[in-house]
């Protein structure tokens, strides 16, 4: 039995190549799904701390309209209430400082404290030996707080005086104390009464956080709460409420698990791959033990052994790899949210135990099935049929036909999955694997039959390019796998590709023919807030520059509707610029007839989520309470992935009472400079307001940049797959050439010329990689069609038009070339230059 | 009198101690603090310097120009059914910053301190006209409040504690009609008797109180001088007794209630002297009529302060100031908190120029207040002798700076 491990283990250790391709293998795959799995977990994690740090012991939360509480409401309550709810207002909003965003949390710290816990902003942030920082939080003018961690990356310390700018406008904030606890990170906290005058909401709350005790008289707590909120006010669960903000990146986080199990799937080929090759590489050596009385169990047993070792040592370092790799892919996952959902810092990154476990058990257990199948049938075998390779080949075509099978099964499954799963984006993930597992089950016996119809049609004309793809025909059950890994990798990279660039060039057409206005003027701040408005003064400056022929003011919020929050996009519209919406629902006419009564048309992101039909309704709480609104019509909108609908903005005002003006459009004469008005409307709002004033080309611009930064991620993990299956396809092509080494020089001993020899080796590589990505295509553009009519239509309602382009095939055909030629150089420069009698000697 | 001043320091801990792990200033003795710091000049404010008159019910309202001040009623009730209360409410007010100096418009009434609160807000704001702008949060004012209540029957001893800023009428004092007031706790006069409510988990308050006579300048016509330090000083005035009835709700069930009630008044601008640690103060109602109030300044080295003074009423409410050599304090008995530190428990207090004897026991051992820094102030039965007659009654004991300096901070987090 000795004997036996050490005569198996000595052959791994004199082929060192070997074992470190299953282990780079092995590493791969399970780095792939630690890395995402902890930049999910770690941006999950980061937005549930922030939550908490606003939230802190509140069970309950107060919200109102588009401009927030009349701040009286906090007042009535206390005084109504009975003494055992605490409530506990706060006005919050954002500001920018040296250009990074941080949330601004206005709180009164008694009211805070009376709302108990431990763990309220005020307590996290705070941490502070100085007796006069009450005096100081009170009465210095812009007196803030923030974590050590926050004011140490603005390089901020204690009594320093700092700008922000808050809708532009520039203010002056002083830090008096840094706390440690709480882990809220990018939080600047302030006395209420500074965040009101500084985002300009003098007399109004945010909201107000509410403490009610459990037991038997929350409930009546609950209602007597209830009785007193004015029509525009929601009271909700914390817990709800933070869970449907977070739902909003539920579409991005399955993409990106989606994703990892794609690595994974790669990875589990991969170690497939090279496991049984290590083992049909040993088969001689195995059968000469066996002949030498080693028992089936013996050699089975060993083998496992082996397997469990190698898998456990190619876990342990595909952790290690995926916590160094997640730490780069944290940072492009929370730049996404950033860019998109909300404000969260990811600074700590969370280390699941469970993702360690299940990578580190997925790479042993594929280390184990990879090894098992092989190793079963080696130990089932008499030796003599374990010594004959021919044997070895013939089963490995049965395979490859069973295969093609089980690819068709897949492929039937992946159909209907994509019909029947409806709605669900797990179920589309599901119908885009079997997809592609369809795609690798058939590409072994594809790649036999390719090479026999190759071989075929060079019979007549040359007995050496018959002779390589003959060999390449042969050899399945040493490279069948790396190919079908590959063709998966290229399927899905070429997939990816396609829908990306189509729907690149959606959103593009769609820019050009939604931005009708020559400049388009908006107070700065992200995405979501709702605190950005123009300053009346300063609006009435701006359309006063000359050149302005006309204009729209619009006013972005968000407002309560049954199915959470909603964007909702007020604009007062001009003939030229409604030519600009695309409705793919509803007649224009008749819609924008509707819209002017007083109807919402709702983009299809909106429609999709919330399930709203043409001349359906849709209730939002408008100031005066409840009020369901007509959909008019579905336009296509690719600027906001959760959607928002279109009202006129008198009809907003009317029913939400909020004069404020978020942005303006704005058409120029014929023939004036853009450039020349955007420095006079700059020079108009100065020294009162930073606004951003942009041409529509500008914008266009920035708005491709921000979608190509949204796919870093996805264009990383998926050329991360296909490097790792190329990197794979590599490792099997060099062992099975290095394998055929006798072969190679027997072949030149009868007269083949050593670039001959070179040559044949050649064309047989890049045959393989050429055969990978000639499955890879057709499969891509199924693929592509899967991501866009189901993935992406599920994920986040969006209609894409595909779009075909050279550039998506030719990063996949270029990386399958290049894998096929670094396969073949080495064995080529070998055969070609060794001895030929060290070659023969071999055996 | 200069009692309630770690408050301040308990308000500061309150803000300061937001992070439960720091250090807390008024964790040390309670001349260490902060802001209170002996010597500390508090620059802008006015100073408790010389005797000055009194007008009532003006000085009932607020004194912004003075730094702190407290409205403190503590009383002993029975139940119908014979059971036995303590209660103690008191509101402090402490300025942040000095008020701004007066303009040439406001300097014109007579009385100040008679201003109604809300006027000195707009006023110390700075720029009172710009409501749009400026928030009504706003504040250079903080007040606080202490609601303890004893069961005796039940062996129970209640506390809680809240903060308010002086804004919006969250919290707030004003002199015509008088009224002090913290989100729902609050003592007024709108009425003829005057009003006290206030609530906590397990009991709460509703109180008509009745005062049974003029109120009564301590110290020297009202300014109790608290050591040599200029400004370690303040005025202070008692009304020793109000009749009180009305209801005590325990549980939810309302217990019809009546008895005696004290209410002191303090306001001032300095703080301790550099050599003293605590006090000790006693408000005694003897059931003939006549009321004994007397501190005693405890210095660091254990001896008890020459400023140390008291004031005695006799029944028919003629008061005479006590000096320190007049009253003679002895503790019987001693109580180990269970947070630490040992507090006197009985005492004997005697005053041979009266001829009074009296034997001064706590109806509960615990009647400790969790605040920061903590104290103990709990309701008292008296006992002994004057002129040779049997002499017996009730009252409030007030003990500060007996804490263990490391834990005093322990209980930061109030009645909760």
């Amino acid at each position: 039995m000795k004997l036996l491990h050490r005569a198996l283990w000595r052959h791994l250790l004199r082929h060192p190549a070997q074992l470190s391709l299953a282990l780079v293998g092995l590493t791969v795959g399970v780095a792939g799904i630690v890395a995402v799995d902890i930049a999910a977990a770690s941006a999950r994690r980061a937005f549930g701390l922030s939550v908490a740090a606003i939230t802190g012991p509140a069970t309950h939360q107060v919200e109102g309209g588009p401009r927030g509480l009349d701040g009286a409401l906090y007042l009535t309550l206390r005084h109504r209430l009975p003494p055992g709810i605490a409530l506990a207002p706060q006005v919050t909003g954002y500001v920018t400082v040296q250009g990074r965003v941080l949330r601004l949390l206005g709180i009164d710290p008694f009211a805070q404290r009376e709302l108990g816990g431990g763990a309220t902003a005020g307590e996290g942030v705070a941490g502070v030996s100085d007796p006069a920082l009450a005096v100081r939080w009170f009465t210095q003018e812009g007196a803030v707080m923030t974590s050590a961690a926050t004011a140490r990356s603005l390089g901020l310390t204690t009594g320093m005086g700092f700008d922000i700018s808050i809708d532009g406008v520039r203010r002056r904030a002083v830090l008096i104390g840094i706390g440690s606890a709480g882990g809220a990170d990018d939080l600047l906290l302030t006395d209420i009464a500074q965040a009101q005058e500084w985002l300009g909401m003098v007399g109004r709350l945010s909201g107000i956080a509410v403490h009610i005790p459990a037991g038997a008289g929350g409930e009546t707590a609950l209602r007597s709460l209830r009785v007193l909120l004015p029509p525009d006010a929601t009271l909700s669960a914390t817990r709800a409420a933070a869970a449907e903000t977070f739902a909003m990146t539920d579409a991005f986080t399955t993409n990106l698990r989606a994703m990892s199990l794609l690595a994974l799937l790669v990875g589990a080929l991969l170690i497939y791959s090279a496991v049984s090759f290590a083992i049909v590489q040993r088969r001689a050596l195995l059968g000469v033990l066996r002949s030498l009385g080693a028992t089936r169990t013996q050699v089975l047993s060993s083998l496992l052994l082996e397997a469990a070792l190698l898998g456990a040592v190619g876990a342990a370092c595909g952790v290690a790899t995926g916590a160094v790799l997640s730490r780069t892919l944290v940072r492009l996952v929370s730049r996404t949210i950033n860019d998109l959902y909300f404000s969260v810092a990811v600074n700590q990154v969370a280390l699941p135990v469970v993702t360690v476990l299940l990578a580190a058990a997925s790479g042993v257990g594929v280390a184990l099935l990879a090894t098992l199948l092989p190793a079963l049938e080696v130990a089932r075998d008499p030796p003599r049929l374990v010594l004959a390779r021919s044997v070895l080949e013939r089963r490995a075509l049965g395979v490859a036909r069973g295969l093609v099978w089980i690819s068709l099964s897949c492929a039937a499954a992946a159909a209907i999955m994509a019909v029947a799963s409806g709605h669900s984006l797990v179920g589309g993930f599901a119908a885009l694997f079997l997809l592609l597992v369809a795609v690798a089950a058939a590409t072994p016996a594809a790649l036999r039959t390719l090479a026999q119809l190759a071989a075929r049609g060079f019979a007549r004309r040359s007995a050496l390019p018959r002779f390589a793809l003959q060999g390449v025909a042969g050899s399945l059950s040493r490279t069948g796998v790396a190919v079908a890994a590959l063709g998966m990798a290229l399927a899905a990279m070429v997939g990816t590709a396609i829908m990306v660039s189509s729907f690149r060039e959606s959103l593009r057409e769609w820019l050009v023919q939604t931005l009708r206005a020559d400049i388009y003027v908006s107070a700065p701040g992200p995405t979501a807030g709702v605190q950005r408005r123009l300053d009346p003064q300063v609006l009435g400056a701006l359309l006063a520059v000359p050149g302005i022929v006309a204009h729209t003011e619009g006013r972005r919020v968000s407002v309560t509707s049954r199915g959470g929050p909603v964007d909702v996009n007020a604009v007062a519209l001009l003939p030229q610029s409604r030519a600009g919406f695309r409705l793919t629902a509803g007649l224009p006419r008749e819609a924008w007839q509707a819209f002017d009564r007083g109807a919402i048309l709702v983009s299809e992101p909106l429609a999709w989520r919330l399930g709203l039909q043409l001349h359906g309704r849709l209730g939002l709480r408008t100031a005066a309470g409840p009020r369901a609104f007509e959909v008019a019509g579905v336009y296509r909108e690719y600027g906001n992935e959760r959607g928002e609908l279109l009202i006129d903005l008198a009809q907003y005002r009317r029913w939400w009472n909020d004069p404020d003006v978020s942005g303006l459009g704005l058409y120029l004469h014929a023939g004036t400079d853009a450039e020349r008005v955007i420095g006079a409307l700059h020079a108009a709002a100065q020294g009162r307001q930073a606004l951003l004033i942009r041409s529509n080309a500008a914008i266009r611009t920035l708005s491709l940049a921000i979608f190509d930064r949204t796919f870093v991620v996805t264009r990383v993990l998926y050329w991360l797959a296909a490097a790792v299956a190329a990197l794979g396809l590599v490792s099997a092509l060099l062992a099975w050439q290095l394998e055929r080494a006798r072969e190679l020089a027997l072949l030149r001993t009868l007269g083949l010329t050593p670039r001959a020899t070179a040559g044949l080796v050649l064309a047989q590589t890049v045959f393989m990689a050429g055969a990978a990505l000639l499955a890879a295509i057709p499969a891509g553009l199924i693929t592509a069609l899967v991501l866009t009519e189901v993935i992406n239509r599920r994920a986040f309602g969006w209609r894409i038009d595909m779009h075909l382009g050279v550039r998506e095939f030719s990063d996949a055909a270029c990386l399958a070339l290049v894998a096929g030629v670094i396969a073949a150089l080495y064995p080529a420069w070998r055969s070609a230059r060794a001895p030929l009698a060290a070659g023969l000697r071999e055996e | 009198m200069s009692r309630r001043l770690p408050s301040l320091a308990g308000l500061l801990a309150c803000l300061c101690a937001l992070a439960p792990a720091v250090p807390r200033p008024g964790a040390a003795a309670p001349a260490d603090l902060g802001v209170l710091a002996p010597g500390t000049v508090a620059a802008g404010f006015q100073q408790a310097q010389a005797p000055r008159a009194f007008s009532f019910p003006a000085d009932h309202g607020p004194h912004p120009q003075f730094r702190h001040e407290w409205w403190y009623f503590t009383g002993n009730l029975d139940s119908d059914r014979g059971e036995r209360f303590g209660f103690e409410l008191t509101f402090f007010r402490f300025a942040l910053t000095p008020p701004p100096p007066p303009r040439p418009r406001d300097a014109v009434p007579a009385a100040p301190q008679a201003a109604s609160h809300a006027a000195d807000s707009a006023r110390a704001t700075g720029d009172a006209g710009d409501a749009a702008t400026r928030s009504p949060w706003r504040t250079r004012e903080i007040y606080m409040a202490h609601f303890a209540i004893t069961d005796a029957a039940r062996h129970r001893f209640v506390f809680q504690q809240k903060f308010a800023r002086a804004a919006l009428d969250l919290a707030g004092a004003r002199a015509e009609p008088f009224a002090v007031w913290l989100g729902n706790w609050k003592v007024s006069a709108t009425t003829a008797p005057w009003t006290l409510a206030a609530s906590q988990p397990g009991y709460g308050l509703q109180l008509a109180l009745q005062p049974l006579g003029a109120p009564v300048l301590n110290g020297e016509r009202g300014l109790s001088r608290k050591s040599s330090q200029p400004g370690s000083a303040s005025y202070y005035y008692s009304i020793p007794r109000l009749a009180v009835t009305g209801r005590l709700l325990r549980d939810g069930i309302p217990l019809a209630v009546h008895g005696l009630a004290w209410f002191d008044r303090e306001w001032g601008s300095g703080g301790l002297g550099p050599g003293q640690a605590g006090w000790d103060w006693f408000a005694l109602q003897l059931t003939d009529g006549s009321t004994l109030m007397f501190y005693a300044l405890r210095n660091r080295d254990g001896s008890r302060d020459p400023r140390s003074a008291g004031t005695w009423v006799d029944p028919q409410g003629r008061p005479r100031t006590l000096t320190h050599d007049e009253v003679n304090l002895q503790v019987l008995d001693r109580w180990h908190s269970p947070r630490g530190g040992t507090y006197p428990s009985r005492w004997r207090v005697q005053v041979a120029s009266l001829d009074l004897d009296l034997a001064v026991n706590p109806v509960l051992p615990d009647q400790e207040l969790t605040s920061v820094p903590r104290y103990w102030e709990g309701a008292v039965d008296v006992g002994g002798s004057r002129a040779g007659r049997p002499a017996a009654g009730r009252g409030y004991v007030e003990q500060v700076g007996y804490g263990p300096p490391a834990a005093a901070g322990a209980g930061a987090s109030g009645g909760r």
